[in-house]
């Protein structure tokens, strides 16, 4: 059976997605499931949350990306359950590279088809950017989750995926849907943050799924190169993501 | 709508349809391909006036015709007065058929 895949997007930065991906990965891959994490962001904040080291790593999904080598040569296993396809600074070459190759936006899509029947969940982690490696995710996926902080500049950044989401869905993937918005960093005590959740779904209809409350836990477990549910398994942050993970899975 | 929302909300943009002006040098490059085809049995409108392209099923294609009479037929591209799914206004709307 093939893998199902999701891409973690907002081209708004600072709203969580590696959080959620590195968070997300693990509760799944606590479950028993098998589970790839792909790094998509040059800045590689995954390869590092997860206890790799972006220049030690042999290969990178950069490599992947130009067809030098199979997926399967560089993906890694990591210490908290899930595997990894690491980033390092070379994938800021990347778009350059394949900014005017035809068929650019399926080039992911292709690396991933080697290696579809080895997991039961892909999770894609994209750059803060709208660009043709983020175009490349959301050609792969089938669902799109988009983390938002509950403030307005990050309101405004959904309004501007959404429309790249029928940019993608209108020329290379007329699958793709949205899985929900996931309000990240939330204080439910701030009415602002009430009146963007209650906005988003009154004008878009999206399904918003459970908050993420805001925790300093979040921000500590990149450090030890684990995520959340190894550094603070009883947190609420941690049970958080393991309800979207159910979510998530649930829905597959 | 708009004098509806929250004060920190009102300058964030509500889901519109797409401005007519598509910049080829602009987001769009972003892509290599040109459009994809409709599913089988799956209609492509283009509306005229907003001019999104919404891929929707027969029956949904034939209760926005209504109340016209209009077939179309298999592998044609035609124009159509029929009700956009996207700005929901009636106008003429390019047809994408495929069997």
């Amino acid at each position: 059976m093939k893998s199902r895949i999701v891409a973690v997007a907002n081209q708004k930065g600072g709203v969580a997605k590696t959080t959620t991906v590195a968070s997300t990965g693990a509760a799944v891959a606590d479950t028993g499931r098998k589970v790839l994490l792909i790094d998509l962001d040059p800045q590689a904040c995954l390869t590092f949350a997860m206890g790799v080291e972006a220049d030690q790593v042999q290969f990178s999904v950069h490599d992947v990306l130009l067809g030098r080598i199979g997926p399967r040569m560089a993906i890694v296993p990591t210490a908290e359950g899930p595997d990894l396809l690491p980033a390092s600074i070379d994938l800021s070459g990347a778009e350059m590279q394949l900014a005017n190759r035809t068929g650019r936006e399926y080039v992911l899509r292709e690396a991933l088809a080697e290696v579809s029947r080895d997991y039961d969940i892909v999770i894609i982690d994209c750059s803060p950017s709208l660009g043709v490696l983020t175009i490349n995710a959301l050609t792969a996926a089938q669902e799109v989750l988009i983390p938002m902080q509950a403030e307005t500049l990050s309101h405004r950044g959904v309004a501007q995926l959404l429309e790249t989401v029928e940019d993608v869905r209108r020329y290379t993937n007329r699958d793709l849907r949205v899985m929900g918005v996931l309000p990240t960093m939330f204080d439910g005590r701030t009415r602002l943050s009430r009146e963007v959740i209650a906005d988003i779904e009154q004008q878009y209809g999206l399904p918003v799924l459970a908050p993420i409350a805001r925790s300093v836990r979040f921000a500590e477990a990149p450090g030890s190169g684990r995520s959340i549910l190894s550094t603070a398994r009883r947190s609420k942050g941690a049970q958080a993501y393991r309800d979207l993970a159910t979510v998530m899975m649930d829905r597959s | 709508m708009s004098a509806e929302r929250p004060a920190a909300l009102r300058r964030v943009p509500t889901p519109a349809p797409r401005p007519r002006h598509v910049d080829p040098q602009g987001k769009r490059s972003l892509f290599s391909e040109e459009e994809a085809p409709p599913a089988v049995g799956s209609l492509a409108l283009t509306c005229d006036k907003c001019e999104v392209r919404s891929v929707v099923s027969m029956v949904k294609a034939a209760r926005l015709a209504l109340p016209g009479m209009y077939v179309p037929v298999p592998g044609r591209t035609d124009r159509v007065w029929m009700k956009c799914p996207a700005c929901r206004s009636r106008g003429w709307m390019h047809l994408d058929f495929k069997g």
